[in-house]
Order: structure tokens, then C-alpha cells, then sequence
């Protein structure tokens, strides 16, 4: 008797499986679509800002000038746009970083802002900032993999590809305007005259850059209007011993060479500039600005770390106010 | 029953039971239409932010009557600057934000004997109203190389000789020489050259009436130090660092009304104050903390920042110097 008990029990056994399952299935929540979802892409585009009037390279609207001739501004079509790819991650001085850049940048005629976030998604704050900037931007996200987080390990690759892979989407189907690229990063200082600089780039344009290399300056070392070698403090044996901040390549040859992207790969600490460069350039071809290499427009400012010590552990505060 | 036909009839249904189950499973599952809807939902969610984004990009409408240049009270923003490496990095990013502001007049004092070529080169160049003055600061409070930041307050002696000028004592070396005339309706702004600031402080501060307040970033340890505020007016201060100054907030946490300034002509900076009471050692002359006048939002926004650069590591330059290889000192850093 018991035997056929069991064998009942073991043959109607899978009905009842089959049964849950189907049920299970049936009233479980629906699945993430299947469909790629262009608005969380890496390559999203938040809309071009529109256009506020920009001074050419002056102080504001009303403020008092004495003695001031203001040349006639060019007509913005025919200014090449100069994009500037800055890398940007969260941390407290995130948004006084930005500002400062902003303020910056704000004062440049035909400049596009690339801000890549290292993050998952767009940031609130970023969003927010970026819609009161008061630019032309673009805002592009893109996670680092943790792996690469140790120190000694080059910083922003993935973000400044995705600027560079932003760039390349976008002018694939038009026949390329005249622009320069080059990278920002989020805490260097920049002055007016160095867009001037590097506006007539035609292929790669280089200059000194200030406060980098444990030295006053590094720059490119010319001679007869060719970059001869380099004065620079740490690994003068690099096919191109220059910061990021130093140099700016023209539009065209971004375009032009689209496999050039910055390398994860057997590249070495500081060899960033130089494994990019290499793909897209020689020496002989680089073209110095800043008066033959002679002027420092542009400084490797570094933020210091923010002492938080005395905030409470868990928010204690009634509101909740960015900063 | 046999026990051959027993795993026989097992096996045969669960065969049966599989097929069904996945023959189930290629087929579009009912559960499409939430799934479809739930993401149309998302896409107007997020086309409605991008059009939010638009248009908050787009230009506000002027004003049907913009008030005229003459009418704007002129903000007058005290920096004191010494010379260091990244004084230049820090004037220019500075005289950028400047840029932006209308009405606007930099009185920017140097720690120095006399008027340096990089700062007199600089003010020239950015097209700013200024007025460039100098003052020493005296040796018993200078800091020593090595000494940190807070053992002597700095900058006093500079805000304090920005204040003489703008009283009518003069010193000015560079720019506009004569002070703002009697009358004139400004407000006073102590801003060092490191800090952030952005655009809309600047407007926020300036119709001050006597002294008014805002919270400043990345201070005191906290994440932001400010004034609360209830129904308009200052009850308390959001600071943990010696809460019991008279005037807990940071030298960008105020703005004065040129007017009240020129009321009290000794109301000037201490520079014998303990350490973090310089500024109540110049607003104690000035304002009850009950008068203060709360902006940014009655102090919930945060439109400045007390951010601090790192001094570059010159380790390579030092090794140079040394075998007599520097760096060209004629190219400006």
C-alpha cells in the first residue's frame, strides 16, 4: 500500500513543480526591457545650453571700463568651438570646482563643455549646475571600474574617451566644422588668453604649463618655431614629456584617427599624454603657442583635501542643503 | 504496479511538463503591457527634464525696466594677496569669476613693500575697476616658513588699510585713486583669493543694509557653516568649531553697507584677536547678531566656498636650483 502511495506521490511530483513554476512566473513583476534605453547610455546628451550673450574675452555687460576700445567681435560662426572635455567626480569641493570652471569658461566665445561624471548616472547636482551654467554643455556619464581605482593607476581614461567618443558620434555625419579639443581638468586655472592660444590650432598645439612636475613650469623647448625637446622635472625620456593640461588637438584630427583613444592597457603612470599623443602625432608636427613656448597660461592648481572632521556622523540637520 | 512503469510514467510527464514550460517561456509573456508602459512613463519623465533643463538654460526675459548701471549700488571687494607660487593661478581664476559681476570695484592690497610687477600686470589686464594698494605686514606677525596657517591671523593689515582708503585716507598705488564719494551706496566684501564664489552671491549682497549674512562651504570642519534663520531673522549660528564667538562665520560669510562703514570710522580688524575672532573683532563694532540680514535664501543655499590649494611640491625646481639649473626666472608663474 505504501509503496503505491509513493509512486503516486513521485509521479504527480512534477505536475506540482511545473505548476508552481508557471504560476511564479505568471504573477512575478515584468523584467527590465530588453530594448536599449537611449536616454541612460553612456553617449546621453543633455541638450546644448542655449546660447546667453558672451563677452568676447572681456568683463561683464556694465561693468565700468576706462579707457577701453573693444575690438569688433568676429561673428561666432566663423570662430572655431573649442571643447573642452573635463573629467568630474563627487567630492565636497565637486560643485566649487565646477563653479570656478564655469565662471571660466562662461567668459570664452564659442566653447563647448563636455563634463563627463565618473558615476552611474547623472548627478543631481551636476544636472542642476549645469542647466545654471550658462554654457553650452554636454553632460556624459561613465563609471570606473573599481579596479582601476588604486593609486598609481591613470585617473579619468574612460571619461575622457567617452568625451572623445561624444565628439566622434556627433561629426560622423557632418562634414567637420573647424574646432579644437582639449581636456580640462576640474582643478587647474586657466586664463582668457589661452583659448585665444589655442584657437588656431591645425593640428596639435602645445605650451608651458605651470606648478606641474615639481617644477615652477614644464614646457616644450623650441627652436625655429619647432618643438625641439623638453624642460620638464620628472621622466624627460617620454616621447612627449607634457601635462594634460598642455596641449590641444584640432578637430580634424580627432576625427581623422579614430581609434586614438587613451589606452588602460600596458600603459605606465604618466605615460597618459604620451601613449594618446604618439597615436595621433609626431614631434616635428606639434605647433607652440604662448609666444614660442615662453608664457605660463595655464596652471596644475590642486585643491586640498577638505577637512570635514567636525560634520555628525548621520545628518542631524533639518534640511538638507547642497553643497 | 511495476517499478518500470512507475519511472516510465515519471519520466514521460516530466518531459511533457518541460516542453510545456518552455514553449511557455518563448512566447511573449502578457506581462508586456506594464512592462511597455512603465517605460513609455520613464521616456516622458525624462523629456520632460530635458525640457525643464532647456528652459531653465534659456535666458530669463529681461526685466520690462532694467534698472540703469548709476542705480546699482557698487559692491567693493577687499582681497588681500601675498606672493607664493600660485598667487597668479589664484588672482587670475579670481579676476574670472570678478568678470562676471556689474558694478564692481576690486580693491586688491598686497603683503609687500611695494606694488609687484605680476599683480600690477594682472589688474591691468583684466579689465576690472580696481585700486591696488599695499601694506606690510609687520615681522612680529608674519609667519614663519613651517609655522601653519593659524598660529597669526593674516590679511589683516591689508583689509585694514582697504577700510582707510575707502574712509578717504588714501595709499592707493595703482588704479582708482580717490575713494568713493560721500553718499555713494555700496557694500564691502572681504574675499580672499582662494576662496569660490560664484555669480549669484555677489547680487545676493548687494542691497545690504547693514550686515548681512549667508552660509559659506567647506568650513570650520563642517560641510557648511551658516546662520539659521527663523521668520526672516537670525536665531543661531550651524557651526561646530568654537561655537561660542560672538560672530561665528568666515570672513566670505559677510557683506557690510559701505554707509555703516563710513559711520564708524574705527571700526576696523583686530589683528591681536584670538584665533578665529577676527571677524567679530570688526563686526562686534557694527551689527547685533540679532540685526543681521539673512540671504541666500534666509541661509539655505550655499553660493560660496572656503576651498584651499595645495601648495605645488617644488622638490625638482629645489634640485635644480641647486646645481645652478633653475628655471628662467623671467617667465611668470
Amino acid at each position: 500500500m505504501k509503496s503505491v502511495l509513493f509512486t503516486r506521490f513521485f509521479i504527480l511530483l512534477p505536475w506540482i513543480l511545473i505548476v508552481i513554476i508557471m504560476l511564479d512566473v505568471d504573477t512575478r513583476k515584468p523584467a527590465p526591457p530588453l530594448t536599449p534605453r537611449p536616454y541612460f547610455s553612456p553617449y546621453a546628451v543633455g541638450r546644448g545650453g542655449a546660447r546667453l550673450p558672451l563677452r568676447r574675452g572681456g568683463p561683464a555687460h556694465g561693468t565700468q571700463k576706462r579707457n577701453q576700445s573693444r575690438p569688433q567681435p568676429q561673428p561666432e560662426q566663423q570662430l572655431p568651438t573649442i571643447y573642452a572635455i573635463t573629467p568630474t567626480y563627487s567630492r565636497p569641493v565637486q560643485k566649487a570646482e565646477l563653479t570656478r570652471l564655469a565662471n571660466t569658461f562662461r567668459q570664452v566665445a564659442q566653447l563647448h563643455w563636455i563634463l563627463v561624471e565618473d558615476a552611474a548616472a547623472r548627478s543631481e547636482l551636476v544636472s542642476r549646475f549645469l542647466a545654471r551654467a550658462g554654457l553650452p554643455s554636454t553632460h556624459l556619464h561613465v563609471p570606473t571600474p573599481r579596479r582601476y581605482k588604486r593609486p598609481g593607476l591613470p585617473r579619468a581614461t574612460e571619461q575622457r574617451n567617452a568625451g572623445l567618443a561624444w565628439l566622434r558620434q556627433r561629426h560622423q555625419h557632418q562634414r567637420a566644422q573647424p574646432g579644437v579639443l582639449f581636456f580640462a581638468d576640474d582643478d587647474n586655472t586657466y586664463s582668457l588668453e589661452l583659448f585665444q592660444e589655442m584657437r588656431t590650432t591645425r593640428k596639435v598645439s602645445v605650451w608651458p604649463v605651470g606648478l606641474v612636475g615639481g617644477r615652477r613650469y614644464e614646457r616644450p623647448l623650441v627652436e625655429n618655431g619647432k618643438v625641439v625637446g623638453w624642460y620638464t622635472g620628472w621622466r624627460a625620456d617620454r616621447p612627449f614629456a607634457i601635462d594634460m593640461a598642455g596641449f590641444a588637438v584640432s578637430l580634424q584630427v580627432i576625427l581623422s584617427n579614430p581609434k586614438a583613444v587613451f589606452k588602460r592597457r600596458g600603459s605606465q603612470p604618466g605615460m597618459q599624454e604620451s601613449d594618446f599623443l604618439k597615436q595621433i602625432t609626431t614631434v616635428e608636427e606639434l605647433e607652440p603657442k604662448a609666444n614660442n613656448c615662453t608664457k605660463v597660461l595655464v596652471w596644475h592648481t590642486r585643491t586640498e583635501k577638505v577637512n570635514l572632521a567636525n560634520e555628525p556622523k548621520y545628518r542631524l540637520d533639518t534640511v538638507k542643503i547642497e553643497v | 504496479m511495476k517499478l518500470k512503469n512507475v519511472f516510465l510514467a515519471y519520466f514521460l510527464v516530466s518531459i511533457a511538463g518541460l516542453l510545456y514550460a518552455l514553449v511557455q517561456l518563448g512566447q511573449p509573456c502578457d506581462c508586456l503591457p506594464p512592462l511597455r508602459a512603465a517605460a513609455e512613463q520613464l521616456r516622458q519623465k525624462d523629456l520632460r527634464i530635458s525640457q525643464l533643463q532647456a528652459e531653465l538654460r534659456r535666458p530669463p526675459p529681461a526685466p520690462a525696466q532694467p534698472p540703469e548701471p548709476e542705480a546699482l549700488p557698487t559692491i567693493y571687494v577687499v582681497t588681500p594677496t601675498y606672493a607664493r607660487l600660485v598667487q597668479k593661478a589664484e588672482l587670475v581664476r579670481l579676476s574670472q569669476t570678478l568678470s562676471l559681476v556689474p558694478r564692481l570695484h576690486w580693491l586688491l592690497v598686497e603683503d609687500a613693500e611695494s606694488p609687484t610687477p605680476l599683480v600690477s600686470g594682472l589688474l591691468a589686464a583684466s579689465g576690472l575697476l580696481f585700486t591696488h594698494l599695499v601694506v606690510l605686514t609687520p615681522k612680529a606677525q608674519r609667519l614663519r616658513e613651517g609655522e601653519p596657517g593659524w598660529v597669526h591671523p593674516r590679511g589683516v593689515e591689508q583689509r585694514n588699510k582697504a577700510l582707510d582708503w575707502l574712509r578717504g585716507r588714501g595709499g592707493a598705488v595703482g588704479g582708482e585713486k580717490d575713494p568713493p564719494p560721500p553718499g555713494t551706496q555700496g557694500v564691502v566684501y572681504f574675499a580672499d583669493d582662494d576662496n569660490t564664489y560664484s555669480r549669484e552671491l555677489f547680487e545676493e549682497m548687494r542691497w545690504t543694509r547693514g550686515v548681512s549674512v549667508w552660509p559659506v562651504g567647506l568650513v570650520g570642519g563642517l560641510r557648511f557653516e551658516g546662520p539659521q534663520v527663523r521668520d526672516g531673522r537670525v536665531v543661531g549660528f550651524h557651526t561646530a568649531w568654537e561655537p561660542n564667538r560672538p560672530f561665528p562665520v568666515d570672513m566670505a560669510g559677510f557683506a557690510v553697507a559701505l554707509p555703516l562703514l563710513l559711520a564708524k570710522p574705527n571700526a576696523q580688524f583686530d589683528s591681536t584677536a584670538p584665533r578665529g575672532h577676527l571677524e567679530s573683532s570688526l563686526l562686534s563694532h557694527l551689527v547685533d547678531p540679532k540685526d543681521l540680514e539673512p540671504r541666500a535664501a534666509n541661509c539655505t543655499r550655499v553660493l560660496v566656498w572656503h576651498t584651499r590649494t595645495e601648495k605645488p611640491k617644488m622638490k625638482q625646481e629645489e634640485q635644480l636650483q641647486r646645481q645652478g639649473r633653475g628655471s628662467d626666472p623671467a617667465i611668470e608663474v
